[in-house]
This record gives C-alpha cells, sequence and structure tokens, in this order.
C-alpha cells in the first residue's frame, strides 16, 4: 500500500514538473489519428494488447532487467544498475516523445521495474498494468481529453 | 565475480551494446530486439522462467491488482 501511494505520488507531480524544467510538452501528435475516430481507437487497441506489452515488456523487463540481474547475480547493486540502465535505454525507444517523453516514459519503466519486483517477479503483472496505462491513455486521446 | 564469469561478462557486453544501438532506433529495433530475445527463447539459450514468465499465485488477484494500480497511476497522472 505505502509503495502504490508511493508511486501515485510521484505520477502525480512528476510530468508538470519534467515539462516545466524542460520547457517543452510531452509530444504525443503521433496518436492524433485516434482522436474521435472509432476504427483507429480499435486498431490501436488491439495492438497494443496484441503486440506492443509484450514485447516491450519480455524485451526490458524479461530480457534487460531481470535475466541480467540473474546473470550477474554476484554483482553489488545489480538490481538498481539494471532497473536504471533498462529504464534510459526504454525512456531511448521512446524518443518521438520529445525529451519530456522520454524522461516520463523512462520514470514509467522504474515504475513497471517496482511492480515486477513488488509481484515476486512474474512480469504478468507489468505487462497487465502496461495494458491498462495504454488503454486509459488511448480512451483519453479518444475522447480529446488529454493534451497531444 | 569468478574467472569463468568474464567470458559471459564479455558477451553481454555486447548484448548489452547492440540493444542500446536498436533502441535508438524506437519501434522497428526493438521489434528486432524482440525476435531475438524469441530465439534465445526458443533455442533454449535463455529459459522462460529467466524472463520473468513463473505463474502467479492468484490470476484473480494480479488482474484486480494490476486494473487497480494501472487506472490509479494513469488516472492522477490526467488529473494534473
Amino acid at each position: 500500500m505505502g509503495r502504490s501511494l508511493y508511486s501515485i505520488t510521484v505520477f502525480y507531480a512528476i510530468d508538470p514538473t519534467i515539462e516545466y524544467a524542460t520547457g517543452q510538452s510531452i509530444d504525443l501528435t503521433s496518436f492524433e489519428n485516434i482522436k474521435g475516430n472509432i476504427t483507429y481507437l480499435f486498431l490501436w487497441m488491439l495492438f497494443v494488447w496484441g503486440v506492443v506489452i509484450f514485447v516491450e515488456e519480455i524485451v526490458f523487463r524479461g530480457w534487460l532487467y531481470h535475466a541480467m540481474t540473474s546473470v550477474f547475480s554476484s554483482f553489488t547493486y545489480k538490481r538498481w544498475i539494471f532497473a536504471i540502465i533498462t529504464s534510459l535505454l526504454f525512456g531511448l525507444a521512446h524518443s518521438y516523445q520529445g525529451t519530456s517523453g522520454m524522461i516520463s516514459t523512462s520514470l514509467m519503466s522504474l515504475f513497471l521495474v517496482g511492480c515486477f519486483e513488488w509481484e515476486r517477479k512474474t512480469i504478468w503483472f507489468p505487462i497487465i498494468i502496461h495494458g491498462i496505462i495504454d488503454t486509459v491513455g488511448l480512451l483519453f486521446i479518444y475522447f480529446d481529453w488529454m493534451p497531444l | 565475480m569468478s574467472t569463468s564469469t568474464y567470458p559471459q561478462l564479455w558477451r553481454y557486453s555486447i548484448a548489452w551494446i547492440l540493444s542500446g544501438a536498436l533502441c535508438l532506433v524506437s519501434g522497428y529495433g526493438i521489434l528486432i530486439l524482440f525476435m531475438l530475445v524469441l530465439l534465445a527463447a526458443l533455442t533454449r539459450k535463455i529459459t522462460w522462467r529467466q524472463l520473468g514468465f513463473t505463474t502467479p499465485e492468484s490470476w484473480p488477484h494480479l488482474f484486480f491488482k494490476s486494473v487497480w494500480v494501472g487506472v490509479s497511476i494513469q488516472l492522477l497522472f490526467f488529473m494534473l
């Protein structure tokens, strides 16, 4: 419970802080075609739940984080080191969202790594959370509730 | 770290550099990386368990917890 509250608090304030610090808003214009278009929303939902969440979670949380921490099990601070490197790469992979988006997705990755550790290292937990986060985001864009 | 792990370190360093380079090219790079990881898992170079595919204690509990955490994060994120 404490950990969830901490995570929620961080994300409540972190994005506006990032945008203020970088002077750039998160660039989500790539998703503009979803706005008010049910077909694009449906296609994006299929893509997110069928491809994105599995590909990203297996690569970043499964391979780059978990497999690496188990291979280098003798390293001190291995969890922190691999969590940070994995999250930086996750942010880099979202470079289309601009500088603020890269910082924000890196922090989201740290949160997903935390979720992975929280639920006794089962990848299904970050997979479902990732899907839910993307679904809510897509719905906000569809209803034009999120500035792009 | 024992000396026997040094070849592994060398091998995995290359894997990390490759991963970083592929992440730089965004979506397609990650897809290539995913294919490589999938190939490694299918040829048993890496186990599914190492990738985190373990059975949770309770599927309904995991699902509801995921929904609760995911929706809370995204809603509070948006509300500001």
